[in-house]
């Protein structure tokens, strides 16, 4: 019989290794239980739909996503957050507010190419605690825990998602493209080229429009009213509106066309969003000298300098916690995870001209409601990769 | 060596032609016999396979190497095991796997469309349903798109009908011309290409490092199917040309760069009756190259051009093949 190899990714571990998993765990959850962070278990497998609603994209394709025997979509978990929120709505009624909850465990996602990445997370969560003052402490825990394990010189970068999409809305960029913008942040920098891209990306995703369509037909239908613009849309399209039709009306298809091309961006503004989060994520720094600079730079804009205020507040409440604490600003930091909505931070560990993510995590008001929540709770978290932990340690 | 080829459809004759070309000739004794021999490779046994199948022969080791289209073979490969492609493109059987919305979706032209489509349908109880054989590839691709809310409808007749039929509201299927799409009131959207597939050879990686045949069989198919791909696009050409020595007409004829053909030309002496100073010139070149270079014959006297394909053009290593054992080495 052939041999039935481990898969592709993973390993195995023996006493050494998972002594040394224990101590790092015992050690993080013990700073955690100091801050009252209880400790909770939830399920390694989940209805695919949790992890689905707000992560998308990137980690969505990554998932290990399959039916179960009885037909459930269902997906061993790639993170904890979204397990953790749905435990806090399952139970808000016996639960008190501010919540905090700590766990450790496996996490499952596929890389293309590699197979099974293996990664092992403590983390914490906290639920329903007001702003600043929870991000302080959020940051203060990640920065103690990480100052216990580094191998050489901590960093800590600190960006924030609302401020990034308050500015684009400042400059006229719709939420649908200030979405757009910030998920594709990572593409800017490379002025030019990256510019591009962009542009070419939100006109395939009909953002803006291209040269073709943008012509007096599709403007008079945004500037009709939705009756009178269906009407004459089923008229002009009654040849192609046939079957087949799929799972769709074609009143339905009229609509969502309709609503395509009136949720164009304004293009001087979209353009405008592209400029402003260019300088932005350019002039990042400690935080002594970049907040100075991003003033200037807003001011230069014609934005108010306010909108800087909830990252000025977390960091001097972070400071009250730990007054030598050295924070890099950094707006280009996005993390990834739609679910983001406010601070959001990683912290590095330098170990000669290796830099890598020990800990990362942050703000994400809007997945309590989006995972079935009744109302909006502000909620933040964090988790340590325990794969990268072991390696500062040993 | 166990060598598994498709035994059905569109990649059965394609692929015997073609290891013909290689100067492999499979001995099949009946189409009813599912084993083969070949003369030349005295160690190999040909297995007919579903080319469906050949993937998961080839990763569980009943078969050493396997040729079947790289559709195939990137859908089954998803778990990534022991299978490694060996040669990704043979030159044949090319198709593209595309992602084809009804024409009446008149809001739809990209995949960034569906994905909102796929979220006003699930808000409303319903799903997004596609047809596809490549339940991996296609799920692949609507993720990274941002789709995430779909059902696969897995079928194996012809999908291009399953719109009108009523079982699926797109799909995602292999298309050589896109009549038929047409024909069935479908459209391609953009970024809705999957995959552009053709014919390729893979292997078992875990079986042809422990295989004894693996410096014979294995490489001479390699060579033989390597030399004839890198052949057709070369060709021979051998001129006349009047001179006074080999080196003279060398020297002309390399001022013209394209000259150099794989090494450099061959001059020989043609023995004329008169006693003229006649050359002959060989040189492989490649076949864009063809028109300039007869022109430049010409202008440097040269004539009675004779121009041939290639049937193989073998460098000094076989790239394939050293692939081949450089990924089984590293193991």
């Amino acid at each position: 019989m052939p041999l039935v190899n481990r898969l592709p990714g993973t390993s195995d571990k023996d006493t050494l290794e998972i002594k040394s998993r224990r101590s790092i765990e015992e050690h993080i959850q013990g700073l955690l239980s100091t801050y009252d962070y209880s400790v909770i278990e939830t399920p390694v497998i989940e209805y695919t739909d949790l992890f689905l609603r707000k992560s998308g994209g990137e980690l969505a394709s990554r998932l290990y996503s399959f039916q179960d025997p009885g037909g459930k979509h269902v997906s061993l978990r790639p993170e904890f957050t979204s397990s953790c929120i749905r435990y806090f709505i399952e139970n808000q009624k016996d639960l008190e507010v501010p919540l905090r909850v700590q766990y450790s465990g496996p996490v499952f996602r596929y890389n293309p190419g590699i197979g099974y990445t293996e990664a092992y997370q403590i983390g914490a969560e906290l639920i329903g605690a007001e702003l600043a003052d929870s991000d302080g402490e959020i940051l203060a825990i990640a920065l103690e825990g990480s100052e216990y394990f580094k191998g050489g010189d901590i960093q800590c970068r600190v960006g924030h998602i609302g401020i990034l999409s308050q500015i684009l809305s400042d400059v006229g960029v719709t939420q649908r493209g200030q979405n757009f913008l910030i998920s594709n942040l990572h593409l800017l920098g490379d002025m030019e080229q990256g510019e591009n891209t962009i542009l070419e990306q939100a006109k395939t995703v009909g953002l803006i429009l291209t040269e073709e369509t943008e012509d007096d037909f599709i403007t008079s239908i945004r500037d009709m009213d939705e009756s009178k613009a269906l009407s004459l849309l089923s008229d002009l399209f009654k040849d192609s509106l046939t079957d087949p039709l799929g799972n769709r009306s074609s009143d339905e298809i009229l609509t969502r066309f309709i609503s395509k091309y009136s949720k164009v961006e304004e293009y001087n503004a979209f353009i405008a969003g592209i400029d402003i989060l260019n300088r932005l994520i350019e002039t990042n720094g400690e935080y002594s000298n970049a907040m100075p600079d991003l003033k200037i730079l807003l001011s230069a804009n014609n934005i108010d300098e306010a909108v800087l205020n909830p990252l000025t507040d977390i960091i001097q409440n972070l400071k009250q916690r730990i007054p030598g604490a050295r924070i890099i600003v950094d707006l280009s930091l996005v993390r990834g995870i739609a679910y983001y909505t406010g601070m959001v931070f990683e912290i590095y560990d330098q170990v000669g001209d290796k830099s890598m993510v020990i800990c990362g995590g942050g703000r994400y008001d809007g997945l309590v409601k989006a995972l079935g929540g009744n109302q909006d709770v502000p909620a933040l978290g964090f988790a340590y990769s325990l794969a990268n932990l072991s390696g500062a340690t040993s | 060596m166990r060598l598994a080829i498709p035994s059905d459809g569109e990649l059965y004759e394609p692929t015997l032609t073609f290891l013909r070309n290689c100067g492999i000739n499979v001995e099949r004794p009946s189409p009813r016999r599912y084993t083969a021999a070949i003369t030349s490779m005295p160690n190999t046994t040909v297995m007919f396979q579903r080319s469906g199948d050949i993937p998961a022969r080839v990763e569980e080791g009943s078969a050493d190497l396997g040729i079947t289209g790289l559709d195939r073979f990137l859908e089954a490969n998803i778990g990534l095991g022991n299978s490694t492609l060996v040669m990704d493109d043979l030159g044949f059987s090319n198709c593209r796997l595309v992602m084809a919305v009804p024409d009446s979706w008149i809001d739809v032209s990209s995949m960034y469309d569906l994905a909102d489509v796929s979220i006003d349908l699930h808000n409303k109880g319903r799903d997004l349903r596609i047809a596809t054989k490549y339940p991996n590839l296609v799920q692949r691709h609507l993720f990274r798109y941002g789709v995430n809310y779909f059902t696969l409808v897995e079928s194996s007749g012809t999908l291009e009908a399953a719109p009108l039929m009523g079982f699926a509201d797109i799909i995602a299927d292999i298309s050589s011309s896109g009549t038929t799409l047409r024909e069935n009131r479908l459209k391609t959207i953009d970024s809705g290409l999957l995959l552009s597939s053709q014919a390729c050879l893979i292997g078992n990686k875990l079986s042809l490092s422990n295989s004894e045949y693996l410096g014979t069989d294995v490489k001479y198919l390699i060579e033989r199917l390597e030399g004839y791909m890198r052949a057709k696009e070369y060709f021979v050409v051998t001129a006349n040309i009047r001179g006074s020595s080999s080196d003279e007409i060398a020297e002309r004829l390399l001022k013209n760069g394209k000259f150099s053909g794989l090494r450099g030309p061959t001059i020989a002496k043609v023995h004329t009756e008169e006693g003229d100073a006649w050359y002959s010139v060989t040189i492989a070149m490649p076949k864009q190259e063809l028109v300039g270079a007869v022109e430049y014959l010409r202008i440097n006297g040269g004539g009675s051009v004779t121009v041939n394909q290639a049937d193989y053009v073998f460098e000094e290593e076989c790239i394939a093949y050293n692939k081949l054992l450089h990924s089984l080495y590293r193991d």
